[in-house]
């Protein structure tokens, strides 16, 4: 049983140091500060990925940001509100695990045609987030729901017969003892929002330009990959070095957050 | 004082509290005894208007604290529960100190200054007899009979009038119950302290009164009310003298009873004197207890 868990954990571990390993072989001769901060030419092949780090920090960021309330709202709304109603729980509960598991080929394209078309947004890094943010409002919810339901009714039950509002209870006592998870919730969209690219080709572009502002097309570090990878001949050892990068700034902003999980002691 | 007339009590689809009428002082300790699912606990949970937080619960009946009706819609559950401070079975601890623990809910439901607070906070403690070496511990840390005082301090810094304690020596080792008797006798000097336990022998130690009650087929109800020695050794009920014979001479006593009461009509049971007997010593029990 030991050896086997060791096993299957070293396996786990070869393959993700083999991958890292690979990356950085292939991608570390290109990766400079020169070429994290400069403007791409020929679509990537030569210059830098300063445009495209931009935009994906952009991306990432509105779509966390839309996707936040949503998820918070709809994992309150089943720990704290529909605590006694299960058959609406559980409705709420199931729409969430049905969207997560949609794929994201799926959500990109009603995204295109919502975003893209109805609301006339085209190729816009407006456009991806919005739509992104539809890919990561389940799954936050799921997490922080699954942190929510972790705190024990008896601590809600005890500050309540304190005297202490429902609402005071759930900002003071409950967010706080679920923060960990919380936070945990906010990494794992943030993750998946940096890997994502079916979504973002078909709603922030592929373009390598900076990006003005939000209405402008962009592609992130992802797409960027995917892009010289598959479509530009010549494109492969870039798509390597902006792989590296990639795994940088994820592995950066996930530390970053990961920093808000210790618990503070409250004052 | 508190009175409760009429109430009755619906939970999990069942009636819980049939049309319970009880009147508990302004002070002193009232223990409330019976046997498990008897709505004891149902009954303080009433009293502080938890139904409001548990859709399950359904009260009726009014509950009148020094004649003001809690149940009442110019009442509100925040000024009940300010002056009727529960304190459950098992208490959690919240995030933070010791100290942070009792200036919890003086923070959350009062305006008062941050020194009126901390100074409130260190005279609970003081008076639950947690060390002041304690405060700055996180609450987490605590042992059970630390964490029951902790819950009462958290409770005794709001002020309340009276305090409901559910089953408070559950979990305690003999000379953490003990203390905390020594506690309830000092805390219901100067207000009520209503005990729900199943241990006779505190009861006997810390009551002023003792209300029996007993879960009929149709919801729970009191059967009989009176000072501990008369209650527990003179108990005028077959319900009460039940559960007295079980508790102090154990399983052989139940089986006998248990015929009595099946067939027991009123006039039969008439009060009698119970030969409580412990088995090994041959001394009788209550009579130990007294000398204590």
């Amino acid at each position: 049983m030991r050896a086997a868990s060791f096993g299957a954990a070293f396996v786990v571990l070869a393959f993700f140091a083999l991958l890292v390993a690979d990356v950085v072989m292939r991608g570390a001769a290109e990766l400079s500060p020169t070429y994290l901060f400069s403007a791409a030419e020929e679509g990537g092949r030569a210059g830098g990925i300063g445009p495209v780090l931009v935009s994906t920090l952009l991306v990432v960021l509105l779509a966390t940001l839309f996707a936040l309330p949503v998820a918070a709202g709809g994992a309150l709304l089943c720990s704290e509100l529909l605590v006694h109603r299960q058959a609406w729980k559980s409705l709420v509960r199931r729409s969430f695990e049905i969207l997560v598991s949609a794929p994201s080929v799926a959500i990109g394209l009603i995204g295109w045609s919502l975003f893209g078309q109805l609301f006339g947004l085209g190729f816009s890094i407006l456009s991806g987030a919005a739509t992104l943010a539809f890919m990561l409002a389940p799954l936050m919810a799921l997490a922080f729901l699954a942190g929510l339901e972790a705190v024990p009714q008896a601590l809600r039950a005890q500050s309540l017969a304190l005297g202490v509002s429902r609402w005071r209870t759930l900002l003071n006592l409950v967010i706080p003892a679920a923060r960990p998870a919380l936070v945990a919730g906010v990494m794992l969209a943030v993750g998946r929002a940096m890997a994502e690219t079916a979504v973002l080709v078909l709603t922030s572009g592929i373009s390598t330009r900076m990006p003005q502002d939000v209405f402008d097309p962009g592609a992130t570090l992802a797409v960027h990959v995917y892009h010289l990878a598959h479509n530009l001949p010549g494109g492969e050892p870039r798509a390597y070095a902006a792989a590296l990068a990639l795994l940088l700034v994820s592995a950066l902003v996930q530390l970053g957050l990961a920093r808000l999980r210790v618990q503070e002691q409250p004052a | 004082m508190i009175r409760y007339r009429k109430l009755t009590v619906r939970g999990c689809g069942q009636v819980i509290l049939r049309e319970l009428e009880l009147a508990l002082p302004e002070r002193g300790t009232a223990v409330l005894l019976g046997p498990s699912g008897c709505g004891k606990t149902t009954l303080l949970r009433s009293t502080i208007r938890e139904d409001e937080d548990d859709p399950d619960l359904e009260v009726e009946g009014t509950i009148e604290l020094n004649g003001v009706d809690l149940r009442a819609g110019s009442v509100s559950r925040v000024a009940v529960r300010q002056k009727i401070g529960l304190i459950p079975q098992r208490p959690v601890a919240f995030p933070g100190t010791v100290l942070d623990n009792v200036t919890f809910a003086l923070r959350h439901t009062t305006r008062l200054a941050k020194s009126e607070i901390e100074r409130r906070a260190r005279l609970a403690l003081e008076e639950v007899g947690l060390e002041e070496g304690l405060y700055a511990r996180a609450a987490d840390c605590l042992s059970g009979g630390q964490l029951k005082r902790l819950a009462i301090a958290r409770t005794v810094a709001l002020e309340p009038d009276v305090l409901m304690m559910d089953e408070p020596s559950s979990g305690l080792d003999p000379l953490a119950v003990v203390r905390l008797e020594r506690l309830i006798m000092r805390l219901s000097e100067h207000r009520l302290v209503v005990v729900v336990t199943h241990d006779l022998h505190m009861t006997r130690r810390i009551a002023d009164e003792v209300h029996f009650l007993w879960p009929f087929q149709d919801g729970c109800r009191v059967v009989e009310s009176g000072p501990p020695e008369r209650v527990l050794e003179l108990p005028a009920r077959p319900e009460t003298r039940l559960f007295v014979q079980a508790a102090w001479n154990g399983a052989a006593a139940l089986y006998e009873l248990d015929e009595e009461l099946e067939d027991c009509e009123a006039e039969e049971c008439l009060p009698r004197r119970l030969t409580l007997v412990e088995d090994e010593t041959g001394r009788p029990s209550l009579g130990a207890m007294t000398e204590r």
